[in-house]
């Protein structure tokens, strides 16, 4: 039974002990990794497969009971075999690339980034067949996106293959929270993982510097982080709604949502300052507060949103062009959802419900609460899974205003920067982003110092995905199923 | 359906902000410092330096460089009496040492540019994300929508460098940029103009000693403006660009 090789960590536990993880062959390691994810009763999904100081280690979060999985093992060789499931292929590429480890019957052993070298080039797959045309995409996209680079093998219009070249948002940016100085850096740091989801990176990073907080004594800046996940969760669903909107030439969607996305972040510039929720996380207290005089203004900026809201979501999917355009299109089933383990909005597209909220590791209530879930799969389901996660947003902001409202006191505790890791542990820190589940994981050695540093985005592990669902797809699909998936690059890159 | 799309444009309203020189922010909205080191013991004054994550702060003469500062606040949390940042949005320069702010100075952003006669009060860009964190990327992107609506300016962004007079850089440069960032400049006909977007891009910011970054292209090309800010905000966006074209906004 593969149980017995994991140390299954309790209900909201975040460090663990080394001691604790077992440490096993790389043969048994390997053997109950891919049994972990065969077990049918159980929703076992890979957040990290990684290797530390020369040791590999493999977290699973369990999505039907809210635990995790860890287990270990010892490897000196520099060639390991591949555990050989598409789940795991994503993080032996990262493997290879940092350690370069050697990793034998790997489908697809490149790199995860382009290597940083002005004349390195990425070795794109060719097709010979003289009936066949490719098409480069990338690094530089016309809009006001981040690099990355795509190349299409295409018969006529059909898309037969794309392969995906990232790595050009590279900033080493690990390293540096690894080599910070201070505590106050690692989480400046931490704002800049990526843009789009401030407030889940450094309440995933505030969490790991500030250890076990007392939730009766920390209830209300629990609640305000909570609010503001939930409020950057609606900002950035709102950007995905206007944008796929407008790839679609549904211009009033697009004109009529993307203001009030306006208004959600100008509600956080209120609040903290900056319109992307800078300065708002901080470990173990916080610098900005949110007034109750604030609290009015933001409880009826969002009764506004909420109302507006409904009426052009209505008009959204009632609209035959809009409908027709995205119907059935680049569709992806519950089974790869599972294969190639995403989770976030595009598993819950795909019947597929996974979602950290309802588990241990929320540090809020989150009352009458049932992951949103749809079966299709396609483009679709993706918009539409999108407004029922803002709907549900929206009132779970509502909920929480009240609450804080009702627990509100003056006095605010001044930021924490000196406190110290558990001595070797492993540290987990899950959030759900907006595009599901982000794990931090900090490893410590015996002086309490950090010693490794590593982030999981969702992105990551959709990538490869996206090449899959275009497969025999139009060409033209292309930049309405890349912002279906909306996915990070560097969150990929880092 | 139509009465329904027709319906939404009327509850919708204009939205649309009517004059941007006169918008204010938030109190809590970090913009342009005043500082001074009055009261400081001189171990104060290096613990204030060594408190800046990406050493914005001088301590002789006393001063904070714009160009390098996250607007994080954290300085003026623990030095409330020194430091303060006022909700001052006009951020931008010409000249890389003109974002200094000095003690005791009250700091303003600098008057418009010559009009570039090519430019003629319109401009095309085409945006280059070279690392960028994304914040910056979106602010941009917001500048263009019916908020802030940067268009009625004359401004717009362009798919193709071929069409356009600037490029904005935002993100700090890294290395597997480098070569896209002098290509995408190159593509765009002389004569043209450099924009930098953000602390990432004008200074490095936190990035600047990562291994992964390389800035040589700011050594071969000179930007023509600054717009400070991490990430700038749509309102410093739109009137920085006026200003380069010969307009106040």
């Amino acid at each position: 039974m593969y149980r017995d090789n994991f140390y299954i960590v309790p209900d909201g536990v975040r460090a663990i002990p080394f001691e604790n993880i077992p440490e096993l062959t790389f043969k048994d390691f390997a053997s109950c990794a891919v049994e972990a994810l065969d077990d049918d009763t159980k929703d076992n999904v890979p957040l990290a497969y990684f290797q530390s100081e020369g040791k590999f280690f493999i977290v699973l979060f369990d999505y039907s009971t809210g635990n995790f999985l860890l287990t270990s093992s010892k490897s000196p060789k520099k060639v390991i075999n591949s555990l050989g499931v598409d789940a795991y292929y994503q993080f032996e590429r990262d493997i290879y690339e940092r350690s370069k480890v050697s990793i034998n019957n790997h489908p697809y052993l490149k790199p995860l980034r382009r290597p940083c070298s002005n004349n390195s080039v990425f070795d794109f797959e060719t097709s010979t067949n003289v009936s066949l045309h490719e098409v480069n995409v990338g690094p530089v996209h016309a809009g006001i996106i981040e690099p990355g680079q795509f190349r299409f093998t295409c018969n006529g219009e059909q898309v037969l293959s794309v392969e995906i070249c990232l790595g050009f948002q590279r900033r080493g940016i690990e390293q540096l929270i690894v080599d910070s100085s201070s505590n106050r850096k690692r989480m400046l740091l931490a704002e800049q993982i990526s843009g789009d989801s401030v407030v889940a990176n450094t309440i995933a990073m505030s969490n790991i510097l500030e250890g076990q907080l007392d939730a009766n004594q920390y209830q209300l800046i629990f609640h305000e982080r909570a609010l503001a996940l939930e409020m950057e969760r609606l900002a950035m669903h709102f950007a995905d709604l206007a944008a796929l909107a407008g790839d679609c030439a549904y211009y009033l969607g697009q004109i009529a949502i993307e203001p009030l996305r306006t208004t959600i972040i100008n509600s956080l510039q209120l609040w903290c300052g900056s319109r992307s929720g800078r300065s708002l996380v901080r470990p173990s207290g916080s610098f900005y507060r949110l007034s109750l005089d604030e609290i009015d203004v933001v409880t009826n900026n969002i009764n506004n949103v909420k109302k507006l809201f409904s009426d052009i979501s209505s008009n959204l999917l009632s609209s035959p062009s809009l409908l027709s355009r995205l119907d059935g299109k680049c569709q992806l089933s519950q089974h790869s959802v599972k294969a190639f383990a995403l989770r976030g909005t595009i598993s819950k597209a795909s019947n597929q419900p996974r979602d950290i909220r309802i588990s241990s590791y929320s540090q809020v209530p989150y009352k009458n609460f049932t992951v949103q879930k749809l079966s299709k799969g396609d483009l679709l389901s993706r918009l539409k899974i999108r407004i029922m996660e803002v709907n549900q947003s929206i009132d779970i902001v509502l909920e929480f205003l009240n609450t804080i409202k009702s627990i509100w006191y003056e006095t605010s505790k001044f930021p924490v920067y000196d406190s110290s890791l558990p001595k070797s542990s492993l540290i987990l820190s899950p959030v759900e982003g907006f595009r599901g589940t982000i794990l931090h994981v900090a490893l410590s050695d015996q002086n309490s110092t950090l010693a490794d540093y590593r982030i999981f985005d969702p992105s990551m592990m959709a990538w490869p995905v996206l090449a899959y669902a275009m497969k025999n797809q139009q060409i033209s699909d292309f930049p309405v199923c890349n912002k279906s998936f909306n996915l990070s690059y560097l969150a990929n890159d880092l | 359906m139509i009465f329904d799309a027709i319906k939404i444009f009327f509850s919708h309203r204009k939205q649309t902000i009517k004059s941007i020189p006169n918008s204010v922010l938030p109190e809590k909205y970090r913009g342009v410092p005043e500082i001074t080191s009055d009261g400081l013991s001189s171990e104060q004054l290096k613990e204030l330096q060594q408190l800046c994550p990406t050493s914005a702060i001088e301590v002789k003469p006393f001063s904070l460089d714009m160009g390098k500062c996250l607007f994080c606040g954290e300085c003026e949390k623990c030095f409330p009496n020194n430091i303060h940042f006022t909700n001052q949005w006009k951020i931008w320069a010409f000249e890389r040492k003109q974002l200094i702010v000095h003690a005791n100075e009250k700091w303003h952003a600098p008057e418009p540019a010559n009009p570039v006669t090519l430019l003629n009060k319109t401009i095309r860009m085409r945006q280059l994300c070279a690392g960028g964190d994304m914040g910056c990327e979106l602010e941009l992107g917001a500048s263009s929508n019916v908020n802030f609506d940067m268009e009625r300016f004359g401004m717009s962004f362009t798919a193709s460098p071929r069409h356009a007079e600037a490029m904005v850089l935002t993100g700090p440069i890294t290395k597997n940029m480098s070569f896209a960032a002098e290509s995408t400049f190159s593509a765009i006909a002389d004569p043209k103009l450099l924009i930098l977007s953000g602390t990432d891009a004008i200074s490095g910011g936190m990035f600047v000693d990562s291994p992964d970054i390389d800035r040589s292209f700011l050594d071969r090309h000179k930007p023509d403006l600054y717009i400070a800010g991490s990430p700038a905000h749509p309102l410093n966006i739109i009137s920085s660009i006026a200003s380069l074209t010969g307009r106040t906004l």
